[in-house]
């Protein structure tokens, strides 16, 4: 379903030049979770970022869904944002003037779907996070697991093949970050409609939840287990953040 | 102890400091560089803060520069020398009637470095006093008066009745006659020739040398006294009688005590002995335009002669008598016109100086010149000027000031709300500082630093801009009109006022960025990094108590510009507070209340496009209230901005049009003449044709005036209305019943007849009030109206006596008119009449007159109007109509335009301060555009970028922010330009208040011009567009860079 072949990106020019991703290729199945770990700068929310349309790579292709993209600035895919990923943040980024499901119906409406449509799908997307009695609150009157839930609507509501996620988990206590990976699994493992996610995190035990686990280490999936995906037998070792 | 160590180590600490401050001045400039696109903001502010109230100050010295120096030219002398005390009290000391020892003391002065020119002149006797209220000698300081010119010539009418009749309009009544001054030699050369020469009217000969105008036996008349003696340059005179003063006293003088005769000055009860000195055989040298009035120390517009035509003996009469006196011109470069209050010191000190010095013992004595013989009195001209002007400076000054409050209230809000925005931006930047340790102290000052740097060098930016823009300002004639004042102004501001500058601006910005900035830390600390910021609740009812009383005053103008008569208030006093207070209330109340409305602009505009594709993606993300404060505070300046656009347009237009009709009213037409005979029309454009040597087509029509006698009623004032007069007098629809005046026009010409409100109440009819409000109006009746009414006038009843019959018949000259409503005045006729006269078509003068007379009408006064002439050219024509001997006078609507355009509908300069208003509340409205838009995207940034991540196009995004802005935008706009209408009205109050205060100051007649608003939508849609369009491109800029952004460290939060 997703495929990157030998993605590269760097950042500044000259003596400053950063090569980040040296060629990345990976490939998602549908209704895939898969995690995605690596040292802090490694490149993972570049390679996210690239994947989910809002950073140009310098080399290498991505084909999502027969989308074939990757080299294009960030309003040139704006078609693969639409239609193709779902975006799940650390930080939620939810409008702070809407009411939860105006979010998920804004979200619609920017792809076309006509407004009745979208409040009735917006509708059935929050249902199916657990926040239906939450569905005319604004963000600040909502918990953070409850905002991510809604930020997990948002991007589900479209019917998005894939959906990237940014440590989703990240500003969350346990509980709050169970219940999201919860959702995770059983939108993948959904019979009829299962979508990929690809989620970026630095917790082995979130990771070790994922169906499969991919490691980036100096800019190329190096590995999948959790122990070099934490350079755990790295000389240069240890926790960075 | 502590406090003690605390104190020393600041003390020590002072060094270091010291050396730090260049590094840390240039932190903060670095600092403001990079943070330019906040610190633009406050930029703003402090400019737009700085060139106003700099401007306002400025402008006050200014106007008393311009009006100094306007003061300055029409006065020929600077200073007027007398003998220390009257001869005669003193036989011997302290004078001399030697004419060489006179001018030898002129020697003197013109040594001084402070004089320029000086001479010894025969004429107005001493004052040895100063010219002041109360003091009686003024009384006794006559001129030499005209009486008798002959000339063998006889044409010449030498003769007229009250030929030597003036009137001096700048003094006491100390005398009624034109008065003759006989100039030394030095007026022929230098400074005071000079001076003179400038009047001397162009063909009509000219200023000649001492010598020449002794040989020729020269003297100058003014154009008036020409006109009527029919005297022309290069005339010969054979005789010229005028008389000296020997002795005045107040209602006592027999005639065994006079040698001479006695003059009594019936308006004062003061007898002046007089004798009479001849001289003969003279020649007309020059004919000059008169100044006008000014200071009565001398008296205006004399004849001008030399004293050397008197023999000896005359001479020694004349100063015997004390009809002698020095004028003095003073280098007028050395004269400060920073203020008129510095120009008075220095005159004060040089006065001081020329007649006192101190003796060997220190006391001071008054100086002797001539040799030590003759002691002075030193009368100074100008300051007496200066003491007027500064009286009649302060009123307008506050005026000005109260007109400008608005524009200083707006830059200053801009100031604020730039500093808040500002400052809001650092909220991240601060927040990281404190993180990494730094001191609340240490992060104020480095704010106010930055403030600092930034707000200092705007202060400065505007300051220099102000001054620039002040000279631009006092040479406004009307708004948006500006003509070169003729001379230089230099406004300098002292250094108490360039303090009160800094302080309003820079000051405000600093001490507001401070308590900003506690409270700011204060709120980290508190509430962390809360987005929720509590603010205070407004008190919507004050707003509505300010915006209720302030909009009384603006529908009490409306309803008396749509025919009420005293509108909605009637009490005076209250009538008055209200129109000086209320504007501002109206103004305040109006944008804190509209200001809210204008922040609901995307719901309105939503409801009219919300079904419309250009929104039907991207509605839901209008709802809430998605605008930030940033907006809102936007929204309110525009609608400041834009109230005062629209308020200095209507004025300025406004103010422009009164001073037109002002000259309409006076001249009626581009001429306005009286011939010394009877002339026909064809005879009037043919002399006029001849004098201009031009082809071009002019148009005279005379207003004939007589007695008509409505039936059953008594006799009435009537104007007659020639058919020419619909095109040739300018009219405006104050004038006739209604508001066309083409329709007015013919129902005259259809024998029609209009009332003055007195004399409709006499003929009861509509139109006079007599049974309240509804009983008039400016309305032009129709001839089914109810209101109309035919009425037949008589002129007189011819008695013949039929010899046939052998009876008396009566011939009635009578005719049937129909009353078409209620007049106000005729341009160019005299309005003190109109009230109570009717004025008739020309089909009812035939009526009345016959054909044959009518179409052979003769006249004295004739109004004129001349194609393609205007401006300097129909000035000069106007002069060379003076000075022809045909006419005895004339006048030209430039020149009325002249007196009025700087002085009446709008006083001196205030258009220039109007168009100022008009321009900078523009500039503020760009630029405050630019800045707030700059800012709010930035704050959005975030936002933006979300909406992208979840699929927005930049297309959408853009119709987004346009949307929701620009209905902002647009709603704050159009309830700016109503708010600003409603102030229009309201400070039309003000205006009058003013201009009941200026004319009891001036002593002047009450304009009868309604101040009726003219409502320039043509010049406001264009600036509403400009606007409105730089918000657009302001937006489209601003919204392109943030789409630009990288949109994954904007989600980031890097």
């Amino acid at each position: 379903m997703l495929s990157v072949d030998e993605l590269t990106k760097g950042f500044g020019s000259g003596s400053n030049r950063l090569e980040v991703l040296k060629g990345i290729n990976l490939e998602i199945q549908p209704g895939e979770l898969v995690a995605l770990m690596g040292p802090s700068g490694c490149g993972k929310s570049t390679l996210l970022n690239i994947i989910g349309g809002l950073l140009p790579a310098d080399a290498g292709e991505i084909n999502l869904n027969s989308r074939s993209y990757g080299l294009k600035n960030p309003s040139s895919v704006v078609d693969v944002r639409r239609n193709l990923v779902g975006w799940i943040f650390q930080d939620f980024h939810l409008l702070d003037h809407l009411s939860a499901l105006d979010n998920v119906a804004m979200a619609l409406e920017i792809s076309g779907v006509p407004s009745k449509e979208a409040e009735e799908r917006a509708c059935e997307a929050l249902v199916r996070v657990n926040l239906s009695d939450r569905m005319e609150h604004i963000p600040d009157q909502l918990s953070g697991g409850q905002q991510q839930r809604v930020a997990i609507a948002r991007a589900i509501a479209g019917n998005r093949p894939l959906l990237l996620a940014d440590e989703p988990t990240g500003n969350l206590d346990i509980t709050s970050g169970a219940e999201v990976l919860r959702l995770f699994k059983e939108l993948c493992h959904d019979k009829e409609n299962p979508i990929s996610i690809l989620m970026v995190t630095h917790d082995p035990d979130l990771a070790s939840q994922a169906d499969r686990m991919l490691l980036l280490r100096d800019g190329t999936v190096a590995a999948s287990d959790i122990r070099s995906a934490w350079g755990l037998d790295d000389e240069e070792g240890g926790e960075e953040e | 102890m502590s406090l003690k160590s605390s104190f020393i180590d600041g003390v020590r600490d002072v060094p270091r400091k010291m050396r730090d401050v260049p590094d840390n001045l240039r932190l903060a400039a670095l600092g403001a560089w990079r943070g330019r696109e906040r610190g633009m903001a406050v930029f703003a502010g402090v400019f737009l803060s700085s060139l106003v109230i700099t401007t306002v100050f400025a402008y006050g010295v200014g106007l008393s520069q311009v009006f100094f120096e306007g003061y300055l030219e029409i006065n020929v002398f600077d200073a007027k020398v007398e003998f220390n005390e009257e001869p005669s009290y003193n036989d011997l000391n302290g004078w001399s009637n030697n004419t060489s020892d006179l001018l030898e003391v002129c020697d003197e002065f013109t040594g001084m470095d402070e004089f320029s020119d000086c001479t010894v002149i025969m004429g107005m006797k001493g004052l040895h006093s100063s010219l002041g209220f109360g003091n009686e000698n003024i009384f006794n300081a006559v001129p030499l008066m005209m009486e008798e010119v002959n000339s063998s010539d006889s044409e010449r009418t030498w003769d007229t009745d009250g030929i030597w009749d003036y009137e001096y309009t700048t003094g006491p009544p100390v005398a009624d006659t034109r008065a003759i001054a006989l100039l030394g030699p030095g007026a022929f050369d230098g400074v005071i020739a000079d001076r003179l020469s400038e009047n001397i009217i162009y063909e009509k000969g000219e200023w000649k040398s001492a010598a020449a105008a002794e040989s020729e036996r020269g003297v100058y008349i003014p154009s008036d006294v020409a006109s009527l003696a029919n005297a022309e340059v290069g005339d010969n005179l054979s005789s010229l009688n005028f008389t000296y003063t020997s002795e005045t006293l107040r209602g006592e003088m027999e005639e065994e005590d006079c040698g001479g005769e006695i003059l009594i000055i019936s308006e004062t009860g003061f007898m002046h002995c007089q004798y009479t000195i001849t001289i003969e055989n003279m020649t007309i040298l020059g004919i000059y335009e008169p100044w006008r009035q000014s200071n009565p120390t001398l008296a205006a517009n004399p004849i001008y002669t030399t004293w050397t035509l008197l023999n000896e003996s005359q001479r020694i009469a004349l100063i015997d008598n004390d009809h002698i006196y020095l004028g003095l011109t003073l280098d007028r470069a050395l004269l400060p016109t920073t203020s008129t209050a510095d120009a008075a010191d220095w005159l004060e000190d040089l006065g001081r100086s020329v007649m006192f010095e101190e003796d060997a013992n220190g006391e001071r004595v008054n100086k002797a010149y001539g040799s030590g013989e003759i002691e002075i009195y030193y009368i100074d001209i100008i300051s007496g000027t200066i003491l007027f002007l500064n009286i009649f400076l302060g009123v307008i000054q506050a005026f000005d000031y109260i007109i400008m409050i608005p524009i200083v209230i707006l830059s200053l809000s801009v100031l604020v709300y730039g500093l808040i925005l500002s400052l809001e931006q650092r909220r991240r930047e601060i927040s990281i500082h404190r993180v990494i340790g730094a001191t609340s102290k240490g992060l104020r000052r480095m704010v106010l630093l930055e403030l600092a740097v930034i707000a200092s060098i705007a202060w400065f930016l505007g300051y220099l801009l102000a001054m620039a823009a002040v000279p631009v300002v006092l040479a406004s004639v009307g708004f948006m009109q500006f003509e070169p004042l003729g001379f230089t102004v230099n406004p300098r501001l002292s250094i108490g006022a360039t303090i009160i500058t800094a302080m309003a601006t820079l000051g405000i910005a600093l001490i507001f960025g401070r308590s900003r900035t506690r409270d700011f830390m204060e709120l980290e600390i508190d509430e962390g990094v809360s987005k929720v910021q509590k603010v205070a609740k407004p008190r919507v009812w004050l707003h509505w108590a300010l915006f209720l009383v302030g909009s009384l005053g603006a529908i009490d103008t409306w309803m008396e510009m749509n025919g009420s008569e005293d509108g909605l208030i009637t009490n005076f006093i209250l009538e008055g507070l209200i129109n000086v207070f209320g504007p501002f209330m109206l103004w305040i109340g109006g944008a804190l209340l509209l200001g809210r409305l204008g922040a609901a602009g995307p719901r309105i505009m939503q409801f009219f496009f919300g079904r419309s594709s250009l929104l039907s993606d991207v509605k839901r993300g209008l709802k809430g209230s998605s605008s930030t404060e940033s907006v809102n505070r936007l929204a309110v300046i525009m609608l400041l901005t834009l109230s005062i656009v629209t308020l200095a347009a209507v004025q300025g237009y406004t103010g422009t049009l009164v001073d037109e009709r002002t000259a309409d009213i006076s001249v009626g037409s581009d001429l306005k003449v009286v011939m010394g005979q009877d002339n026909t029309s064809t005879e009037v454009e043919a002399v006029i044709a001849e004098i201009s040597g031009r082809d071009v087509a002019i148009t005279a029509v005379h207003i004939p005036q007589l007695t008509l006698i409505p039936e059953g009623g008594e006799g009435l004032g009537a104007y007659v209305l020639m058919d020419e007069s619909a095109d040739v007098l300018r009219w405006f629809p104050q004038a006739i019943p209604g508001d066309d005046v083409a329709a007015a026009m013919t129902a005259y010409q259809n024998g029609g007849f209009t009332a003055g409100e007195d004399a409709a109440y006499d003929m009861d009819l509509w139109g006079s009030y007599r049974s309240g409000s509804s009983d008039g109006g400016d309305i032009l009746l129709e001839s089914d109206d109810s209101r109309t009414k035919d009425i037949n006038f008589t002129w007189w009843e011819e008695k013949t006596f039929n010899v046939s019959s052998m009876s008396l018949e009566t011939t009635a000259h009578n005719t049937t008119l129909r009353y078409i409503g209620t007049h106000v005045f005729i341009p160019g006729v005299d309005t003190s009449e109109m009230e109570s006269s009717i004025i008739i078509g020309e089909s009812g003068y035939r009526d009345l007159m016959g054909d044959s007379q009518v179409n052979n009408l003769s006249a004295t006064t004739w109004i004129v109007s001349i194609d393609g002439v205007s401006g300097e050219d129909l000035k000069a024509l106007r002069i060379s109509l003076e000075a022809d001997s045909r006419f005895d006078s004339a006048q030209d609507w430039e020149t009325a335009h002249d007196d009025v355009e700087r002085n009446g509908g709008l006083i001196f300069g205030t258009p220039g301060l109007l168009t100022l208003q008009f321009i900078v509340a523009i500039v503020a409205a760009v630029a405050s555009a630019f800045v707030f838009l700059s800012l709010v995207l930035n704050q959005r940034q975030k936002e933006l970028a979300v909406l992208q991540a979840i699929g927005a196009s930049p297309n959408q995004i853009i119709r987004l922010v346009l949307f929701e802005i620009l209905s902002i935008i647009v709603v704050s706009m159009a309830l700016g330009m109503l708010l600003g209408m409603g102030l229009a009205l309201s400070f039309n109050g003000l205006f009058n208040v003013f201009g009941f205060i200026f004319q009891l100051l001036l002593g002047g007649e009450s304009s009868i011009i309604n101040r009726e608003l003219v409502w320039p939508w043509m010049e406001l849609g264009i600036v509403g567009v400009a606007v409105f369009s730089a918000v657009v491109i302001a937006l489209l800029f601003t919204t392109r860079k943030a789409l630009r952004s990288d949109l994954a460290s904007v989600l980031k939060g890097e």
